[in-house]
């Protein structure tokens, strides 16, 4: 092969002039995508982001649309049919008073749901106002807010959550209120910590020059630029509040009956855990399951956003 | 250093005055009359008789600076109004111990076993150990307490019989709430743990270290363990707080006599000055310990004290 390769002739004629066709090199194999499609094609790449995903649906389908499914009430006790294990026609079984889990589980689900949501929403409108002015105005206000949110994070959550609920009575509404009061703060410091940021960067700069006011900066620059990490933060709270919901309804300080939730339906199944465990297991497993889904939804949506983060 | 000691005791004091405070009038303002249970049946001259022992008959103001004057001169956290006779003080002296003690060795057996696992699974990141090790800890994270409780429980102590279901008195009795609170803090560790060592893994202090020729022990020892613990150190003063403030699920469930398991029952029982007391008793540690994680903080990474005095 060496030998040949020292015979070949290398002559004019083999070469050609390719030249720069214009427009070839502004044509674009791909379509040019979003941020958010962007995002959206990397998570789908995360079988288990998309996994959890999956789930995440597959529980929030079932917990709204189940009953209609099972066609039982979640408060109808049928004393014929006490302790049953799960079968054809109660699929989770019966509790104690004959009522069906599946149903009960379903309607406890909304419930615990809806407070995760519920919770989520006001730490999140909360904390990043606060935040945001924070950032934003800068001076004596950065300094109030911040020595606010350090005093009210330094305050003891369960505790709190425990005393307000107490005083205000065990109502959904004292729940979410006392389980938010407290929870602002993280979002308020990242939210002020990414405008800080960002503040400097050129493009706000030159929307300010242009001479867009602070509410148009706000919404239309910097919340964009921050919903990344915001929504990371909203997919890992919602379980974190569901979580708080079902300790204090299992100790007895949360949901209180006819109302329920997973954490209530759990608690109730804990006495009679040693004859019929199945009353304890279908709440724990959805606790567990929706934690978990969120839980990956969350990991995959934070690779997603950040790709560097992954090495 | 003296300076920023004075200013965060005198922070962490102005939180404690404003919890206190805060409590003593939602509890004060709380619907309804906290005494009328308990003297509904008695003639009237008996109801005067215990509104004046409990100091009801003043207004709330007078009653507030009394109880701040016996809470600084004598340390009197106030006598429960369900169960006469009993005070704040002999239930915290008689069972805040107990919580202390599974406390503890939960505690250690959660950093014990947690750190090293992250260490190691950070240092042998990517294989196959690791994988299973990151996918069992999700798992971890997602279940609640309560729930590992039931299937100990069940499977340990009602199946296999090799510890009692719940109880207190005797060493064996600390082997379920041991292992049900054990387990979830584990895994948390294990999740930081992991995380903070693979963000100093790669900094360019260790590729010097092992450019050098450090052994391998060294370089773990010397240059990552000492950098990747720093998030870590504050993450366990909440959680000495956290001994007495989220033990009381475990001790709900296996029936242990701790002060959180107390707490709920006078929570459950409106025994507002018992919930008052303790809950005082709680803000105090948790500010205690918070005050020492500041102070622990700028110890272990001096950049942060810098940072302080930059502002």
């Amino acid at each position: 092969m060496d030998t040949a390769r020292t015979d070949m002739v290398v002559a004019d004629e083999m070469f050609q002039r390719v030249g720069i066709d214009e427009e070839l090199s502004e044509h674009l194999d791909k379509p040019s995508l979003t941020y958010w499609a962007d995002v959206w094609r990397r998570f789908r790449k995360d079988k288990l982001a998309l996994f959890g995903l999956v789930l995440m649906v597959a529980i929030i389908a079932t917990v709204f649309l189940g009953p209609l499914f099972s066609g039982k009430d979640y408060k109808y006790m049928d004393s014929s049919v006490k302790n049953l294990r799960p079968n054809a026609q109660y699929w989770f079984g019966t509790d104690d008073m004959g009522r069906d889990i599946f149903t009960r589980v379903c309607y406890g689900g909304r419930i615990s749901i809806l407070i995760g949501f519920l919770c989520t929403i006001v730490m999140f409108v909360i904390g990043s106002l606060m935040g945001a002015l924070a950032g934003l105005k800068g001076g004596w206000v950065d300094n109030l807010i911040m020595r606010f949110a350090e005093f009210v994070g330094n305050l003891p959550y369960l505790i709190i959550v425990v005393i307000l609920t107490m005083t205000m009575g065990r109502s959904i509404f004292a729940i979410v209120l006392a389980m938010s009061l407290t929870s602002w703060v993280g979002t308020c410091r990242m939210v002020r910590g990414q405008i800080l940021q960002l503040k400097e960067l050129d493009y706000i700069e030159a929307a300010s020059a242009l001479g867009a006011n602070t509410t148009r900066i706000i919404l239309r620059h910097l919340l964009p630029n921050t919903m990344g990490i915001i929504m990371v933060q909203v997919t890992m709270s919602i379980p974190g509040f569901i979580f708080g919901e079902a300790f204090l309804s299992y100790v007895g300080l949360g949901i209180r009956p006819p109302g329920t939730s997973w954490g209530a339906l759990a608690s109730a199944g804990q006495a009679r855990l040693m004859f019929h465990p199945h009353i304890l297991f279908f709440p724990c497993i959805m606790i567990v399951l929706t934690t978990f889904a969120f839980h990956l939804v969350g990991d995959g949506l934070s690779d997603a956003l950040d790709p560097k983060l992954r090495e | 250093m003296a300076k920023f000691i004075v200013k965060r005791v005198f922070y962490g004091l102005l939180t404690l005055f404003l919890i206190i405070t805060a409590t003593f009038f939602l509890i004060a303002g709380a619907p309804g009359d906290p005494i009328a249970a308990k003297v509904e049946q008695m003639p009237d001259r008996a109801q005067e008789v215990i509104r004046k022992k409990y100091g009801l008959d003043k207004p709330v103001v007078e009653r507030y600076f009394i109880y701040m004057k016996n809470l600084i001169t004598t340390g009197d956290f106030g006598e429960s109004i369900i169960y006469t006779g009993k005070s704040a003080n002999d239930v915290i002296k008689a069972n805040a111990p107990i919580s202390a003690k599974i406390g503890i060795i939960v505690l250690v057996l959660q950093v014990g076993i947690g750190i090293p696992l992250g260490l190691g699974t950070a240092l042998g990141r990517g294989k196959m150990y690791d994988h299973m090790i990151r996918v069992g800890n999700v798992l971890c994270i997602c279940t609640p307490s309560f729930v590992f409780a039931a299937l100990l429980q069940y499977f340990l102590a009602f199946k296999l019989k090799l510890a009692p279901v719940f109880g207190w008195g005797q060493p064996k009795h600390y082997i379920l709430p041991v292992l049900a609170y054990t387990i979830g803090g584990i895994a948390v560790y294990n999740k930081y743990m992991r995380g903070s060592t693979l963000s100093v893994i790669n900094e360019d202090y260790i590729v010097t270290a092992k450019a050098k020729g450090c052994k391998k022990g060294r370089i773990v020892r010397k240059h990552i363990l000492r950098n990747s613990m720093i998030p870590i150190v504050t993450m366990i003063g909440p959680a000495v707080a956290g001994i007495f403030g989220s033990s009381f699920v475990i001790e709900r469930i296996f029936a242990i006599p701790g002060l959180g398991s107390y707490y709920v029952k006078a929570v459950s029982d409106n025994d507002y000055t018992m919930v008052l007391g303790i809950t005082i008793f709680y803000a105090m540690l948790y500010v205690a310990s918070l005050i020492i994680v500041d102070i622990l903080y700028g110890i272990v990474d001096p950049r942060i004290k810098v940072a302080g005095t930059e502002k």
